[in-house]
């Protein structure tokens, strides 16, 4: 709802400005914590990462040292080892739906732990994927997704989401998707209203449809894909999330909007939220997670795209 | 000057005595039973009880931790933008503060905005704001007193931990037609007070209509585009009183004020809207009946509710969005409650129920489904009693005792909790008086803000998990009256919270209940005053020294209302100009230390690794530098044929000093917002 209230904002600015502001003088006390982060799945393999927090965003991240790492599987022991410095773990085996999976951390005279289960996945199918027009000053295409949600897993939330991927196959972090249309109760922490575009719902980056509405879509729904021009490829993915990866992202959408986009001044309704963890003693989250993914080529795409 | 000792010891509260000439010290103890007027008549001095407030009104006695703002004293309060605003003129008081530019509701003594009960003639209000915090919703022009509760809250009140604003409109007691008209920089209001039947039925009437809007309005036509935000505001009040008979008195009042946000598109083929609003209401019955010389009996009833709502209407070829999400609060209650006179005793006793019905988001939609709801309605039942006492003892103490005791029940829990609060006052002299207070209160509703502002997404949610919250409060002043046109007040309080619960993030308590810890305060401080009154001169200096800490993970911290040290010099100066013209000329400093937020303490790569994270704190982390602020205003009011005119002139912030509202970060570092720069305003207002 980002533009929405940049437009209640402008009614503030009426009375308000903006300058720079220095905070060297009134600085605080920053203290490492440790880090774990890890989305497990039924993939063949999955990868743990294990860091620092660091005092600024632009600082270089280092591993942990001398750290115990202990996974268990309900009560059955999967792993118990020392690593002299530690910072990715790569599994090469699938974490079970339905099971639970806990994990330790010893290290720096601190313990960490969390766990977490796999879901059972939302089981849907992608109808079409078709090109459309808007037929507006803008003259937008846009793709048009119909998907068939046939099964929801109760408890878990349903994420949308895409990736643009550059010609090399890297993620093209400059341009996100935004998505068009109505997706019945779909929640509304980025929805947008953008006056002066037909059909005006959009979705900046994700939709997310909480678990409480899922049930409430009974027929196929639909929605628009734009700045499909910037990618060759684009993979679209349908997450079923548990409860605390649901908050932790939620959050971080929250702190993007705060402090990662170039609104100036941020809207009103972002606020300084702290972002979930489940991680005992750290910051991060251990979660399980379930992917749908779908690949789609963009015969649109030109190198020259970035002067559209 | 002589000194005499008139109506030492007397057991009647009227009295008449023959005087010398000269001046002479007043010194009238025991007026906490009831009101007294005093009628110069040559060389005789007349004090009398007044007739419409004996109608089962009890006096509190003035002093540190209760003050009662009057007539002129509002009158000649600072203006906010060209408006008169009571709720911001109580905030020069020690001990009370506004916690940011953009927010009319007063913070009591370390606590938040939602810990103070606002009350308009014993009705809470839930919004106090219009036009995102500038001014407050209620017109200052109805006002005729305003009552602020910040160390022991009368029985009849509870269900906040901090304290207590109670406006009361104006009484209406002279056949006479009076009115108003204001035009100024952002709002337009009229208020009129009717005589409709002699000596028996009397009328008060105020509407309050936003001025900006029109601007914005001519600015959408002229431009032809109709995207261009219009915020708008309002509000109306209502009030008969009619009077059976000397001893008995009806009176019936509303209260109504709406917020207004709306933008729209439109072109061939397709139409979209979006609006917010925050609406305000209230009806109150309030019946005033005096059974015999000793015991008064008033009966209340009221409805009073909050409303805030988005709406989204899209419709074109292929869709057709009429999306309406609304939050809303209702309460209504029923209180009755008796003062028993007795020789040197007043005593009181009430009950009160009330029933709050909570509708955190409902949405409906048409899509044709029923809406899902991101949080269920909820409910609050209240019953209260109380029992208290106002025991004057001889001529120089006053003892207040008080008992209140409170059966909270939200669906699933039930409590019951014992407040006892106790207040003594000391006179020791003519101009030393020393006063002692106990307060014990407690708070079983919440307000969930999505950010400092109050938004339509603000709502208000009852307690949960079996926790309320709780607050004991003790605190001793002493004031001094020894310098003539002087007036000296200190106190010093310490108080403690359990349970309060801090929600702080919205979206996970909409969709988990998550995003709240229970907090453990504490608060402490020196308030002191000083006032100067040598007329046409006033002058009014207060420095506060106050801490508000809570608890988190055994680790005290300040949080969002930790400001230590705040300094308030507020003055005026009335002066004629030529005969029928007069004018006056004030100013109010503000200067604290800066105000706390919260900022990211560490930064984390994110669970995906496609970005970093902020670790950001519960509690604020980081303190912005000093603040300050200077208004000025000067006003001429003019004696007209039928009235008088008055122009005001107002600039807040004159040097326009930079104090943040909200600090963001950017890529090379951080900016601050200000809410109020350098801002000039113009009202002029007729009265009759």
């Amino acid at each position: 709802m980002s533009k929405i209230f940049i437009r209640l904002l402008s009614c503030l600015l009426i009375t308000s400005c903006t300058f720079d502001y220095d905070i060297k003088d009134t600085g605080y006390l920053f203290t490492p914590k440790i880090v774990v982060n890890g989305l497990i799945s039924e993939s063949d393999q999955n990868i743990l990462y294990f860091t620092q927090s660091v005092p600024k965003m632009s600082d270089r991240l280092k591993p942990i040292d001398n750290a115990r790492l202990i996974l268990h599987e309900s009560n059955q022991l999967l792993l118990d080892s020392t690593f002299i410095k530690l910072d990715t773990l790569k599994l090469d085996f699938p974490f079970r739906t339905g099971r639970e999976y806990r994990i330790e951390l010893h290290a720096q005279d601190h313990k960490v732990h969390s766990s977490a289960v796999v879901p059972f996945p939302h089981k849907l199918k992608v109808d079409t994927v078709s090109r459309m027009s808007e037929n507006n000053f803008y003259q937008r295409d846009f793709w048009k997704v119909t998907v068939d949600l046939q099964t929801v897993s109760p408890g878990n939330s349903l994420w949308i989401k895409g990736d643009i991927y550059n010609g090399d196959g890297t993620i093209d972090r400059r341009y996100t998707l935004e998505y068009k249309g109505v997706v019945p109760f779909a929640d509304k922490i980025n929805q947008e209203i953008v006056m002066g575009l037909e059909g005006g719902l959009y979705y900046n980056g994700f939709i997310r449809i909480g678990k409480q509405y899922l049930s409430d879509i009974k027929k196929p729904f639909e929605f628009g894909m734009n700045n499909i021009y910037y990618g060759k490829h684009i993979k679209l993915q349908f997450l079923t999330v548990p409860e605390s990866y649901d908050r932790y992202l939620i959050n971080c959408y929250e702190f993007e909007k705060m402090y990662l986009q170039d609104l100036d001044p941020p809207s009103m309704f972002n606020s300084s939220v702290p972002i979930f963890s489940n991680i005992e003693g750290g910051l991060g989250l251990f979660s399980g997670v379930q992917s749908y993914s779908i690949n789609l080529e963009n015969p649109y795409y030109s190198d020259d795209s970035d002067d559209i | 000057m002589r000194k005499h000792s008139l109506f030492n010891n007397q057991k009647t509260l009227s009295n008449s005595a023959r005087l010398l000439s000269g001046s002479f010290h007043i010194l009238l103890a025991a007026i906490s039973l009831f009101p007294v007027s005093i009628i110069a008549q040559e060389d005789t001095l007349h004090v009398k009880l007044s007739e419409t407030e004996v109608l089962g009104h009890r006096n509190e006695v003035e002093g540190q931790s209760y003050v009662k703002l009057r007539g002129k004293a509002l009158l000649r309060a600072p203006l906010f933008m060209g408006e008169k605003d009571v709720l911001r003129s109580l905030q020069l008081l020690p001990g009370v503060d506004a916690v940011s530019d953009g927010s009319s509701a007063p913070s009591i003594r370390g606590g938040t905005s939602d810990q103070s009960l606002l009350l308009l003639d014993g009705t809470p209000f839930f919004n106090a704001s219009h036009a995102y915090g500038l001014i407050s919703v209620v017109d200052a022009n109805i006002i005729e007193s305003a009552e602020l509760f910040k160390g022991v809250f009368p029985g009849q009140y509870g269900g906040r931990l901090s304290g207590i604003v109670n406006l009361q409109t104006r009484t209406l007691s002279a056949n006479k037609l009076h009115g108003g008209i204001s035009v100024g920089t952002i709002s337009a209001a009229a208020n009129l007070e009717v005589p409709l039947i002699k000596d028996k039925t009397y009328a008060l009437f105020s509407a309050r209509k936003s001025t900006i809007d029109l601007l914005l309005k001519g600015a959408a036509a002229i431009s032809d585009d109709l995207s261009i935000p219009q915020p708008s505001f309002g509000d109306v009040y209502g009030k008969v009183i009619h009077k059976f008979s000397k001893d008995n008195q009806l009176s019936l009042s509303g209260f109504y004020t709406d917020d207004h946000l709306s933008m729209s598109s439109k072109d061939a083929g397709y139409r979209m809207k979006y609006a917010f609003s925050w609406r305000t209401y209230s009806g109150e019955a309030n019946w005033k009946y005096k059974l015999n010389d000793r015991v008064y009996l008033q009966s209340d009833f009221y409805y009073a509710g909050l409303q805030n709502k988005s709406k989204t209407y899209i419709k074109d070829k292929e869709l057709n969005i009429d999306e309406t999400q609304v939050s809303k609060i209702g309460e209504f209650s029923l209180r009755q409650s008796l003062n028993w006179r007795l020789t040197d005793h007043l005593v009181g006793a009430g009950i009160a129920f009330s029933q709050t019905h909570f509708d955190p988001i409902r949405i409906e939609s048409s899509f044709g489904n029923t809406a899902g709801s991101g949080s269920s309605s909820r409910d609050l039942s209240t019953t209260a009693f109380w029992l208290e006492d106002r025991w004057s003892i001889g001529s120089a103490w006053s003892v207040n005792p008080i008992l209140r005791a409170t059966v909270y029940s939200n669906r699933t829990n039930v409590r019951t909790l014992l407040d006892p609060r106790l207040k003594v006052n000391y006179q020791l002299d003519h101009s030393n008086s020393f006063e002692a207070n106990f307060n014990m209160s407690s708070q079983p509703i919440d307000l969930l803000r999505q950010s400092s502002l109050n938004f339509p997404m603000d709502f208000w949610t009852p307690f949960a998990d079996d926790k309320i919250a709780r607050s004991g409060l003790i605190s001793l002043g002493w004031k001094n009256t020894f310098v003539k046109n002087t007036e000296f007040m200190i106190e010093g309080y310490y108080k403690r919270i359990k349970d309060q619960r801090f929600i702080y993030s919205f979206n996970d308590f909409v969709n988990y209940d998550g995003g709240s810890v229970y907090l453990k305060g504490k608060a402490y401080g020196i308030e002191t005053s000083l006032r100067w009154n040598p007329a046409p001169f006033q002058l009014m200096l207060s420095y506060t020294y106050s801490r508000s800490l809570s608890k988190l993970h055994n680790e005290w911290s300040g949080n969002y209302q930790d400001i230590p040290h705040r300094v308030t010099l507020w003055g005026d100066y009335g002066f004629a100009l030529r005969k029928k013209k007069k004018a006056n000329l004030s100013f109010l400093l503000n200067y604290h230390t800066g105000t706390p937020f919260v900022l990211p303490e560490g930064f984390y790569p994110s669970v995906d690794g496609s970005h970093m994270v902020g670790s950001i704190p519960v509690l604020p982390n980081f303190r912005s530098k000093r603040y300050f602020r200077l208004d000025i205003n000067y006003s001429i009011t003019r004696q007209l044929k039928r009235g008088t005119g008055t122009w005001q002139f107002a600039i807040m912030n004159i040097t326009a000093h930079r104090n943040p509202y909200m600090i963001y970060h950017v890529d090379k570092g951080y900016k601050m917002m200000v809410m109020i720069p350098f801002l000039p305003s113009v009202a002029y207002r007729f009265e009759f």
